[in-house]
């Protein structure tokens, strides 16, 4: 047990033990109904970026549902007479445990040249033998799911947050009896893009002593003491009763002005309150103008008044004397890191469409993307459309749109 | 391209099918019969017809797709970064003679009035550089805001917002085609919410038969709300209130998700504050003098939202010196 990779280590058992994919499991149970009422109409084909839960929760089902998993793969969709093996054994209860079976096919969307004979399959254990069939896959628009998509119930699973992969990372650590830092877990969760499986794997690679570790906290930290150096100046602006000597700690390290501009943003209410908090922000808006100036005009003496409003300035807006309070990473760095990529793909969709529209992309926005949304909740006639004519993935299009839509947050009637 | 998009589908191609804006069209049937045109500056509100208009006199004067698509160019002054990048594309389009047998090429730059006047007189002398070649037209929604010599060198054309009657009209035309179900209440409040904006109409009808079985009023409003996310009322109030943190996530979430810019969240801002029945006039004036001064320094500034973030720490300390009004 011991040797087991921590992915399969701590693979859910049961549905309910998988994290983040509320909507999903909800309706993975309506199709469980239907298996047990013996009335299997549809095949299960479970969608999702890796790392999200697919292939546990197809395991998950078979435990909760009492029957044998039994996983086909894509040399025995090439291999008819093993094929038909399959099918025959899939009928039958296993005698050994007395229970029915239940077919996982994993990343179907990776079996192109297969795509026929995973359709006769799919047809012949779903209509005929009412064999419960579940799939997975990354992307289920691929030219070859075509069929399987209309014999199958579509469940999609969706990027997982990084506050739910830190919140399983921690569990594993707890479980595992290992300690490590909440800012390198958090560094762990947010560069993992929501994958499970990949910040499993770098926490195990982590914990057991690999050259990960540095790597990981290399990312985002650069050198390892540049954080503490960060804490030290940050309480001498904040807490700190001479001004003048928390401005000369920012001189002697080794941090980024504009790393250290961002901690102090960040941490700044925490700590300041009403007029103190006005006050220390205006010379943070004051320092932001100098920054500007100095990329304008490329005129780097002015960054000794961009680091004096930052430490100098803001230490001597506070009132009373501040209560102490834990640090925080910039949220803002954060935010901008994760979602990088996808706001790159969205905006240079969104640009694609205002060439082909003749529209302003902030038209685009604002008039185009809520009809989209709809669209897709519904036939998704217009995304498909969009796909053939701008030879975009619908995979991505969707992906883009779930992202808007959490910010339109459209409702669907009817 | 024969989008599922109405406002592409029902988009009129040529001259002629164009129903509104009779007087500009009957002087630009003049410039395709003369195979000859000078620079033309449209000026209107959005949603009257600049684009379209200027793609079907295109459309006219070359006759043909091919021809259009060669010899056509589209930029968005508020898309593009700057008028470098605007000289660079101009350049790499104009300096070719056109193809087949057509007297110029045509430049269409839309929203010219949100170039600095700088860069407009930058564009002057780009206009002038290939003007043996290329016509320009350019779009813009106030043409004072576009300097004398570009005025004086263009043919300027005005369009006025479209009628409600014709908005309707239209609307009542693609309903009946994509075999839309509406009541005539939720057709008006299209043709209100629009205020003559015939693109934003056709649009807005695609969205609530997108969103429900019948377009009636109620999904109308709720669909025109979208355009102003309800996310700026709760960070203001939450800012009033003496919640800077949550204000400020929601300020984040605003520009990073929703992709607004600072200027926008700072417009909207200013539209819900000074409407506000609740907040006291003396505070209002407080922050006129100061939502200018933010506006100024989110131009001047590296980052908008450390300047956004600055307004909502003075929102809150205003806030509470008046007693935690909300807007409501």
């Amino acid at each position: 047990m011991a040797d087991l990779p921590w992915t399969e280590k701590y693979r859910p058992k049961s549905l309910d033990e998988i994290k983040g994919q509320n909507k999903a499991i909800s309706e993975i149970r309506e199709w469980m109904r239907s298996v047990r009422a013996g009335k299997v109409s549809k095949a299960l084909l479970l969608v999702g970026p890796p790392g999200s839960g697919k292939t546990s929760a197809a395991y998950a089902i078979a435990y909760e549902l009492g029957y044998d998993p039994v996983e086909v793969n894509a040399s025995d969709l090439r291999d008819r007479t093993h094929l038909k093996y399959v099918v025959e054994s899939a009928k039958a209860v296993s005698l050994l445990t007395l229970s029915r079976r239940l077919i996982v096919l994993d990343e179907v969307d990776a079996l192109p040249s297969e795509g026929g004979a995973l359709v006769s399959l799919v047809k012949e254990l779903i209509t005929k033998e009412g064999v419960p069939v579940v799939m997975t896959a990354n992307n289920p628009y691929e030219r070859h799911l075509y069929e399987i998509r209309s014999l199958s119930k579509v469940v999609r699973f969706y990027r997982l947050r990084w506050t739910t992969v830190l919140s399983v990372l921690k569990e594993i650590c707890r479980k595992e009896g290992v300690k490590v830092p909440d800012n390198i877990l958090r560094q762990i969760a947010v560069n993992s893009q929501g994958d499970l499986r990949a910040a499993i794997n770098d926490l195990e690679s982590l914990v057991k002593g690999s050259h990960k570790l540095s790597e990981v906290i290399g990312k985002k930290f650069g050198k390892r003491d540049v954080e503490a150096d960060v804490f030290k100046v940050l309480t001498a602006v904040f807490y700190g009763e001479n001004c003048y000597s928390a401005y000369l700690t920012s001189l002697n390290t080794d941090v980024d002005p504009d790393m250290l501009f961002r901690w102090v943003e960040e941490n700044l209410p925490y700590v300041y309150k009403g007029r103190a908090l006005s006050k220390a922000y205006d010379y943070l808006s004051y320092a932001d103008i100098v920054r500007s100036r100095i990329i304008k005009t490329n005129n780097w003496k002015l960054l000794v008044y961009y680091t004096q409003l930052t430490t100098y300035a803001v230490c001597t807006a506070k009132e009373a004397k501040p209560q102490g309070v834990k640090m925080k990473f910039p949220e803002i760095i954060r935010k901008l890191a994760t979602t990088k990529e996808l706001r790159t793909k969205t905006r240079e969709f969104l640009s694609r469409l205002a060439k082909e529209l003749h529209l302003p992309t902030k038209t685009v926005r604002m008039e185009i993307v809520p009809i989209l949304i709809a669209d897709g909740k519904r036939e998704g006639r217009i995304i498909k459309r969009l796909e053939r004519d701008l030879g975009l993935r619908e995979e991505d299009i969707r992906e883009i749109l779930e992202d808007l839509e959490e910010n339109y947050k459209l409702e669907i009637r009817g | 391209m024969a989008f599922e998009l109405w406002i592409e589908k029902y988009r009129p191609r040529t001259l002629d099918d164009i129903v509104d804006q009779e007087d500009v069209i009957r002087a630009l049937k003049g410039f395709v019969e003369k195979r000859s045109m000078p620079h033309l500056l449209f000026a209107g509100p959005a949603g009257t017809g600049k684009t379209t208009t200027a793609l079907a006199l295109a459309h006219d004067i070359y006759g043909s797709e091919e021809l259009l698509r060669a010899n056509y160019m589209e930029l968005n002054a508020s898309d593009e970064r700057g008028i470098d990048t605007i000289r660079t594309k101009i350049k790499d389009f104009a300096k070719t003679a056109p193809f087949g047998d057509v007297p110029f090429k045509i430049i269409h730059l839309d929203e010219a009035d949100s170039l600095t006047a700088d860069a407009q007189h930058a564009l002057r002398r780009i206009m002038e550089m290939y003007s043996a070649t290329t016509r320009f037209i350019l779009a813009c929604n106030y043409s004072s805001k576009i300097i004398e010599p570009i005025q004086s060198r263009c043919a300027v054309f005005r369009f006025g917002p479209i009628p409600e009657e014709a908005v309707r009209e239209r609307l009542l035309m693609i309903a009946e085609k994509e075999g839309v179900k509406y009541t005539e209440e939720g057709i008006s409040a299209i043709v209100y919410v629009a205020e003559g904006d015939l693109r934003r109409a056709i649009n807005l009808l695609q969205t609530a038969s997108a969103m429900a079985d019948e377009v009636d009023a109620k999904v109308v409003y709720r669909v025109a709300g979208l355009a102003h996310p309800e996310e700026v009322r709760g960070m203001i109030n939450a800012a009033l209130k003496g919640r800077f943190i949550a204000a400020r996530d929601m300020l984040r979430n605003l520009m990073i998700n929703y992709g607004m810019s600072a200027q926008d969240v700072i417009k909207q801002l200013n539209r819900e504050i000074i409407a506000s029945k609740s907040i006291p006039d003396n505070m209002k004036a407080q922050l006129m003098v100061f939502l200018s001064e933010v506006d100024f320094r989110v131009t001047e500034g590296a980052h908008g939202d450390v300047q956004l973030a600055a307004m909502l720490a003075k929102l809150v300390e205003l806030g509470e010196s008046h007693g935690g009004p909300s807007l409501d």
